[in-house]
């Protein structure tokens, strides 16, 4: 199995805050640090894996396989041969040749307390995937790692949306080789009596992109950090955020790092507050040295929806090389009272003129990305759930 | 019908209109003219039910309903319809959408079956060729990126897709060249019957020779102060409002 260097130089410093949260990250690949984090872990929480894999087909059509268990080290490639295979203490387990052939689409279902998924993509190959992370247990301190091979594309809808428990932490790594595509499609869900902190990070050589796209509704605390270190040229990364924070408190934190030349990335966020919400959104995005023709941009918009609610905001730009394009923007407001009026004379509720606002606040200014229809039907999907919990 | 009677309003604790009284029969337009800042654009505000606008007396009714007690929503699907002077512009929201909501608002309201999509479609596109209104247009944001001329065109596009049984134009002819004026005169002019009534609000008599009007008043100080037939507005034409 291949391991791809995710080599943190003494430049990202992202890292040092990612140790702040007690994970050893720094190593001579970032695989191998998680390994040694994991031997740190008491070995008894560990139990045998049941292997199950078994197959329904009733899942929007797709093929849907279970993994059930608490694995330290879950491998699959997206190939012919597909072997799951466990590390060192663990038994190997073999999955039937062309698995993936013959369901090129599916869903993977885990669960297992501090568990590590490792999927190698092959160079040249393109997928669609559901993950869905539905078991609390397997989002504590559970560690999943995406290696897209170089040409390849791969699209992701994740699951997220029923992570009930505090203190979740799944931690997701994406890897992209040269000229490797990614789209992901996320959805969190955070009820009033719960915490969640997801991370993901993501690491792109020459000629990659990402396109990612989260979708927040969050009443309880919700923290996702987001570190990008794009370390090649020609690379294209776009993040996308739409946060609905209720009562409870918010935060979204990007950080993206360029350190070659020609790459360009943004970063679109949206954030609604509404009840006694509040939501804080920190982007940075960091150009070091020697990186010309950098195209870095920031743009945040800020909608509250009553009075108590309130969304803070800190666009950052740190710029070490002087030919670059870097821009940052943020703005706040309200629904605009003329708009409603206007819309009511023409016999439109006012409920339902808020509503269309809101919409028009999400959909107005998101940029132009063609998408697979996976993602594209996910983000609708997930947009529409948002816009109905806004209060009438 | 439209029947106002000693309408009395404040705006900021200041008085736009006093005692005003207008009566609209259905089947005619009348036109209501004046200088600037007397009081013709606080007409159509009230009665759309804007907020900053306190009603300190009177009444207006559409066929014998009050409408100053209803929704601005009700008051739409209670017939009423005001074709603004400066319509504002909504980001995000396409103007299709929008008529989509505007006309099954009122299905709902009438208690009617909700338009289908491609019932919709059909009825904005055959309206919309006759003002001139493109479908690259109709995809916009509501007003957004529109000339002068577009967003009166788009105004009375919803007009005569509401089909009103009362309407105010405001000043719909300001900015407006020859040509465009005449594709809205055509427009409203269309819509005309004996079921429903208009009130063209303008400065201007020009727009009078497009949409011929059974009455002409004049408003000042927030009441009107004459009223008389066509020939009135050439009156206007000639000495100017100084007289009044």
């Amino acid at each position: 199995m291949t391991h791809y260097a995710f080599e943190p130089s003494s430049k990202n410093k992202f890292w040092d805050m990612h140790l702040n949260l007690g994970i050893p990250m720094r190593g001579n690949t970032f695989n191998e640090s998680w390994r040694r984090y994991s031997k740190y872990i008491d070995s008894n929480l560990f139990r045998p894996w049941s292997p199950g894999g078994r197959i329904i087909n009733d899942y929007k059509g797709y093929d849907i396989y279970f993994v059930d268990g608490n694995l330290r080290h879950l491998s699959s490639k997206f190939d012919a041969d597909i072997s799951y295979q466990m590390t060192d203490d663990i038994n190997e387990i073999n999955f039937p040749d062309n698995l993936l052939d013959s369901y090129p689409m599916g869903v993977l279902s885990l669960s297992g307390l501090r568990s590590e998924l490792e999927i190698d993509v092959k160079s040249n190959s393109n997928h669609e995937l559901h993950i869905k992370l539905d078991d609390k247990e397997f989002a504590s301190s559970s560690f999943i790692h995406i290696n897209v091979g170089e040409n390849s594309k791969i699209n992701i809808v994740w699951h997220l949306d029923s992570l009930e428990s505090s203190f979740s932490l799944p931690f997701i790594v994406m890897n992209l080789e040269k000229n490797a595509k990614a789209s992901n499609s996320f959805l969190y869900t955070v009820d009033s009596s719960s915490s969640n902190f997801p991370t993901v990070f993501y690491n792109l050589k020459d000629g990659a992109s990402v396109y990612s796209h989260n979708s927040v509704n969050s009443s309880g605390y919700f923290r996702k950090d987001m570190f990008s270190y794009i370390d090649g040229s020609g690379c294209n990364f776009a993040d996308e955020s739409i946060s609905l924070f209720g009562d409870g408190f918010g935060e979204i934190i990007n950080h993206i790092e360029h350190s070659k030349p020609e790459s360009k990335s943004i970063q679109n966020v949206r954030t609604l507050a509404y009840g006694g919400g509040v939501g804080s959104w920190q982007g940075m995005a960091k150009v070091y040295e020697n990186c010309e023709n950098t195209d870095a941009e920031q743009n945040h918009k800020g909608l509250i929806l009553s009075p108590d609610a309130k969304i803070h905001m800190k666009p950052q730009l740190e710029i070490l090389t002087d030919d670059v394009v870097c821009g940052h923007g943020a703005s706040l407001g309200r629904l605009d009272d003329e708009s409603i009026q206007y819309m009511m004379s023409r016999g439109i509720k006012k409920e339902l003129a808020k509503k269309m606002l809101v919409e028009a606040f999400i959909n107005a200014s998101f940029s132009e990305v063609n998408l697979s229809e996976l993602i594209e039907v996910s983000i609708s999907d997930n947009i529409n759930k948002v816009l109905n919990l806004i209060e009438e | 019908m439209l029947k106002i009677e000693n309408l009395t309003v404040d705006v900021f604790g200041k008085r736009v209109l006093e005692h005003f009284s207008l009566e609209i029969p259905n089947g005619e337009v009348h036109a209501l003219m004046g200088p600037n800042g007397v009081g013709k654009s606080t007409l159509a505000n009230v009665l759309t039910g804007k907020p900053d606008y306190e009603v300190i007396s009177g009444s207006v009714q559409i066929d014998g309903k009050d409408i100053l007690e209803l929704e601005p929503f009700e008051r739409s699907s209670a017939g009423l319809f005001v074709a603004f002077q400066t319509p504002v512009e909504i980001p995000g929201v396409a103007y299709q959408t929008f008529l989509k909501h505007c006309l099954n608002s009122k299905q709902r309201q009438l208690g009617e079956e909700e338009f289908t999509a491609a019932e919709i479609v059909k009825k904005i596109k055959a309206t919309s060729s006759q003002l001139g209104i493109s479908n690259e247009m109709l995809k916009r944001g509501v007003n957004v990126g529109y000339s002068g001329g577009e967003k009166k065109r788009a105004e009375i596009l919803q007009m005569l897709l509401l089909e009103p049984k009362f309407a105010i134009l405001d000043e719909t002819d300001s900015g407006l060249d020859v040509d465009a004026l005449k594709v809205v005169s055509n427009g409203v002019n269309s819509l005309k019957s004996d079921k429903n009534s208009f009130l063209v609000i303008t400065h201007f008599p020009r727009v009078l020779e497009y949409i011929q009007p059974d009455y002409v008043h004049i408003i000042k100080n927030g009441c009107i102060v004459k009223t008389g037939g066509p020939e009135l507005a050439l009156e206007v034409e000639k000495t100017g409002y100084g007289e009044f």
